[in-house]
């Protein structure tokens, strides 16, 4: 009875060691933003992200904060879109990215407060788990069960 | 010194689409990926003209992340010839332009 007590503490202990290093590493970009699942392709997505943009000017980005939608070069695998909350003075960054022909990933990855660009907060990182779960809720309520509407 | 690897390694998990603690443990694509990074920090460990410091950081990210991906590595390859081909053609899609250079 001691020699399975014994192994079953080993085998945990091996597991939860595994756990810890993998989350240390971390590998890979993006580890913790929060993804949902699109099941269409991600030119269809862009498109209904920007009709969202032009029904709903409030959540567009200032000009003068200089952050444009789309991909910083030709091989980038992330297409980057930034909303505003103009309530709370925040800027929303997402990317959405292929997932397979007619899939399409998109990610919700941090949150900068005000315009000054540099004070951002990864979601699922760095903010408390309340104002996490607000977030996300916040995020999903405005925009994404909006966009997810326009899907038919 | 010993950060480079990661570098590249990074890029790999990204040309896979793959991230995190969940892409390290359980997915199978990125063996090819963490055994090169595993290969590349003990290449630094051994090499007796770099500082301590960086060696000893070295070796330590190269066992670490190795444990990790050891548990997959061994289901993978234990599914046969099959395993390994698919685990050598992940590894070269990941491969694609990648290099430990920062900042490109």
């Amino acid at each position: 009875m001691k020699k399975i007590t014994l192994t079953i503490l080993i085998v945990v202990l091996g597991l939860v060691l595994l756990v810890f290093l993998a989350k240390l590493f971390s590998p890979g970009s993006y580890s913790n933003a929060e993804q949902y699942e699109f099941n269409i392709s991600e030119s269809d997505l862009i498109l209904l992200i920007n009709d969202f943009k032009n029904e709903n000017p409030r959540y567009q980005v200032p000009r003068q904060v200089g952050l444009l939608d789309g991909r910083s070069n030709k091989a980038d695998h992330w297409y980057h879109v930034y909303f505003y909350y103009p309530q709370e003075n925040q800027i929303i960054y997402i990317w959405t990215r292929p997932s397979g022909t007619q899939k399409t990933t998109l990610a919700f990855v941090s949150i900068n407060d005000g315009l000054v660009l540099g004070n951002w907060k990864d979601i699922n990182k760095n903010l408390s788990s309340d104002e996490n779960a607000d977030q996300k809720a916040k995020f999903e309520n405005r925009i994404l069960n909006k966009i997810k509407q326009k899907i038919r | 010194m010993s950060e480079y690897p990661a570098i590249g390694h990074d890029r790999r998990y990204d040309n896979l689409g793959t991230a995190g603690a969940s892409g390290l443990l359980l997915d199978t694509r990125t063996i090819g990926a963490d055994w090169q990074f595993v290969g590349e920090e003990l290449n630094i460990s051994g090499n007796q003209f770099l500082n301590p410091i960086d060696r000893v950081d070295a070796f330590i990210l190269g066992v670490g992340l190795g444990l990790a991906s050891l548990p997959k590595t061994i289901f993978q390859l234990g599914s046969g010839p099959a395993g390994a081909a698919e685990t050598m053609a992940w590894y070269s899609v990941s491969n694609i332009g990648v290099t430990n250079t920062p900042g490109h």
